[in-house]
């Protein structure tokens, strides 16, 4: 045995929560500018890189990746080194990391106002930065798994399960749904197309909120929550039993941001039962990290920091229950495309990540700096002012969403729409846009005031990393990681495991294995907890597997890609499970072209393309969307939000002369609208010559063009657009035939045209 | 197969099975280890000091 001192390397800690409160500002920032433009659309200044569509995404991704990814950094460095007890094994790597992420943000605080986008939520980053958000990431797992080789612990707190499962999942998330086919260095266009990419898309979409937004501040809350009010964590055995249930059941959960879209009906039904099944492990985090506080509830009254993380976790739970209710088909029917959804997400984001960021913030600036907090009354005050915030906004969206959504299904005693105007909703709503304006500021300027208080107590301290004596024991014989997996328990899991794939399948035989798998299962479950795995009153199997990070980290993944690998690979390898009618017509040139404005632009963000089968929306838009008309959309535009009218069946609705006269002033055809003005598209020109590019890319893609199509694509265009001129100028309008305003309506007069044909074309 | 009734099923095997493991665990005693572990993030405030981050004495400093 041998004494040795460990420094931490609390500096990388400092960098990373400053950078989240700088961020925080700025994505909140315009956060508040975006919601202003929903209530001012004046807001918008008619100026492209200023316009909803192109700062939607940039406020997701500041508050996501660059406010609470900078904090979850910040809490994961802390606590790793003082739980493993060693410094991070690499102060290079370490650095690389935090300078590379910050390079990213400011890479898409560039790029998305400019347009540069994928039009992917949460995933609109072109390809060159989803590669350095690769390499960072690897960088980032290779200084925490180099770290764990050098550690003084043997055993793994929970805190690190959550971290090492947020590391592993979302490299996969994020490998998988980034893939994409490069037309030029800005731009590139999905692998997967229509359905597959809802699929892929949502999959992804959902656990980033999972394993971006829950598991490391899980991890962070296990970890702070004891630090703050001093106490154990209440149950250490639920947090063995929600960890895995979690980490397996929310993968599932992504079709249920698809619920009665043209996804197969099979796939939105797992999405919607193992999304309710995840309300339990959920709230055994809940409830770990409240009950923490039995014996302790006297410092809700005193510290603010467990004001915080206490409100933080509470908002958690009724996000946590909220979210598989609105997964449930006829609660979602109502909800889908509403202001509840942007209700649900910021009471989650601003309630969960929000305050466990203050909390965690305003304990550790002190310890970091070795001083106190300048102003306890002014985090108090962040507390409740900031909660009012919260409130307001989350009340004027409950508000707005649910009358969204009872005003597009109201149905008269006639049997007629109530509210046949889209825009009456819009309307209606608009009061609960000016209270989200200042729900919203609220939140923002206690932020502010937070920054201010904890750069005071910074400026009134000095930098001090941690320091502590380890008694490093000789290494002891454990049990071999090839016993592990030798073992029959494990054996039992694989063959359980294995057998779950044939979930999606149709056959009788093949479910009756799937019975059969999930008792092997549990029987397995019962076994590999239970058995002690070398000598009666040695360790159990999960003991021995705790001590083994490697291990651990295999079978995380294994537990995340089931879910994955269930719901994403019959879509791939049939298209008999994506039940496809007919086949699309590609888009010509030009509507192509029209179509990467649209993605461009952020179109998606307000409207959606996705007709449900819903008798108030089939009455109000016409046919429901089918899978097969969105087969060669790469990437899919189904949306999931309506400021916006749906435009599945707008092809033909209107004339081209409407269409222009909407796309530069929205208010002259639609009155109370709060879309942007997109006249600047009248002064831009297309670059035709890249179009033989474009639809080249396609056809790789798998599109069915010709070579022909190929080398005659900008003469088609051309064509098809100088008739668009041609026309408009018949009815008093003259614009040029190059303008990317004459692709825009080339593309909307598209959308949905295959489905009025093959109508007509029925019997 | 309408796919429900086969969730259901396997639902309520999962929670029989959940159940029953959860007695049988506690009642072996098979997560005593857990005590130990919970008090990990305490442990460490016990042993913990400071050390000043200067930039003369720290090569690595961001």
């Amino acid at each position: 045995m041998r004494e040795t001192k460990i420094v931490y390397n609390d500096s990388v800690t400092r960098y990373f929560i400053f950078a989240s409160i700088l961020f925080g500002i700025v994505g909140m920032l315009v956060g508040v500018l975006v919601a202003a433009q929903l209530a001012f659309w004046q807001a918008n200044f008619d100026t492209s890189w200023l316009s909803f569509g192109r700062l939607r995404p940039l406020h997701t991704n500041a508050v996501i990746f660059a406010f609470v990814g900078n904090m979850l950094f910040a809490g994961i460095y802390y606590s790793t080194q003082r739980l493993l007890k060693t410094r991070m094994a690499s102060d290079l790597l370490s650095k690389i990391h935090f300078w590379g992420w910050q390079l990213i943000i400011v890479a898409a605080a560039i790029t998305l106002p400019m347009g540069i986008t994928q039009g992917k939520e949460y995933a609109e980053l072109e390809w060159p930065i989803d590669i350095a958000i690769a390499v960072v990431w690897v960088v980032f797992a290779i200084n925490f798994f180099w770290t764990f080789k050098k550690r003084n612990e043997k055993n793994i707190y929970v805190s690190i399960w959550f971290y090492i499962a947020t590391i592993i999942t979302v490299a996969v998330l994020h490998i998988v749904n980034s893939l994409s086919l490069p037309l030029d260095f800005f731009k590139s266009y999905s692998i997967f197309s229509g359905a597959q990419d809802a699929l892929v898309q949502w999959w992804y979409g959902h656990n980033a909120v999972a394993f971006f937004l829950t598991t490391p501040i899980l991890g962070i809350m296990y970890y702070f929550m004891p630090k703050a009010v001093e106490k154990p964590v209440y149950s250490y055995r639920l947090s063995i039993i929600h960890f895995w249930a979690l980490v397996f059941l929310y993968i599932w959960a992504g079709p249920h941001h698809l619920l009665y879209t043209a996804l197969p009906d099979w796939a939105q039904t797992l999405g919607m039962v193992f999304s309710v099944a995840l309300w339990a492990p959920s709230w055994g985090g809940m409830i770990n990290g409240l009950l923490t506080l039995r014996g302790a509830w006297d410092k809700l009254r005193t510290d603010p920091v467990v004001k915080f993380l206490a409100a933080g976790i509470t908002f958690y739970g009724m996000s946590t229950f909220e979210g598989p209710m609105l997964s449930i088909k006829s609660i979602n029917a109502l909800a889908h495309s509403t202001d509840w959804i942007i209700a649900h997400v910021h009471a989650g984001a601003l309630g969960w990540n929000g305050f466990m960021a203050a909390g965690m913030f305003y304990w550790l600036i002190p310890r970091l700096f070795d001083t106190k907090l300048y102003s306890k009354k002014m985090a108090d005050f962040h507390f409740w002012v900031g909660l009012i915030g919260i409130l307001l906004y989350v009340a004027a969206m409950y508000a707005s969403g649910l009358t969204q959504g009872l005003m597009w299904r109201a149905l008269s005693a006639d049997g007629t729409l109530t509210y046949p105007n889209f825009l009456e909703s819009i309307i209606a709503s608009h009061n609960m846009y000016y209270l989200r304006i200042v729900g919203g500021s609220l939140f923002l300027l206690t932020f502010i005031l937070m920054a201010y208080n904890l750069v005071r107590t910074a400026l009134s301290g000095r930098a001090v990393d941690g320091v502590v004596h380890v008694i490093v024991e000789e290494k002891q014989e454990e049990v071999s990681t090839k016993r592990l997996l030798m073992s029959p328990t494990f054996c039992l899991v694989v063959v359980g495991l294995a057998l779950l794939f044939l979930l999606a399948s149709k056959s009788i035989v093949q479910s009756f294995l799937v019975l059969f798998a999930f008792a092997v299962l549990i029987v397995a479950a019962v076994i590999m907890v239970s058995k002690k795995i070398d000598r009666p009153g040695g360790k159990s199997w999960h003991e021995a597997l705790e001590g083994k990070p490697f291990l651990f980290a295999s079978l995380v993944l294994v537990a995340i890609l089931i879910g994955g690998a269930a719901e994403i690979i019959p879509p791939l390898m049939s298209k008999d499970a994506l039940s496809f009618q007919h086949a699309a017509t590609p888009y010509t040139p030009l509507e192509l072209v029209g179509r990467d404005i649209y993605v461009r632009e952020g179109c998606y963000n307000c409207h959606t393309q996705m007709v449900r089968p819903l008798v108030s929306e089939t009455m109000r838009y016409g046919p429901y969307s089918e899978a097969w008309e969105s087969m060669y959309d790469h990437p899919f535009q189904w949306g999931s939000k309506r400021t916006g009218p749906d435009l599945q069946r707008v092809g033909g609705k209107y004339p081209d002369l409407w269409h222009y006269k909407h796309l530069v002033d929205p208010r002259s055809t639609s009155q109370g609208s709060l879309m942007p003005s997109y006249a600047f598209l009248e002064k831009t020109n297309v670059d035709f010559d890249t179009l033989s590019h474009r639809v080249k890319v396609m056809k790789q893609l798998g599109v069915p063009y010709t070579d022909a199509d190929i080398y005659l694509a900008p003469i088609n265009a051309k064509d098809q657009a100088k008739k668009i001129a041609q026309g408009l100028k018949a009815q008093g309008i003259r614009t040029s035939s190059e303008s990317e305003l004459l692709a825009m309506i080339a593309y909307l007069q598209k959308i949905g045209k295959d489905h009025k044909q093959f109508s007509k074309e029925q019997p | 197969m309408n796919i429900i009734v086969l969730l259901l099923f396997i639902s309520f095997v999962l929670v029989l099975g959940a159940v029953l493991l959860f007695v049988y665990s506690g009642r072996n005693h098979d997560l005593d280890h857990s005590d130990e572990l919970s008090l990990m993030p305490l442990d460490d405030e016990l042993y913990q000091g400071k050390e000043e981050n200067t930039h003369e004495r720290n090569e690595d400093s961001l």
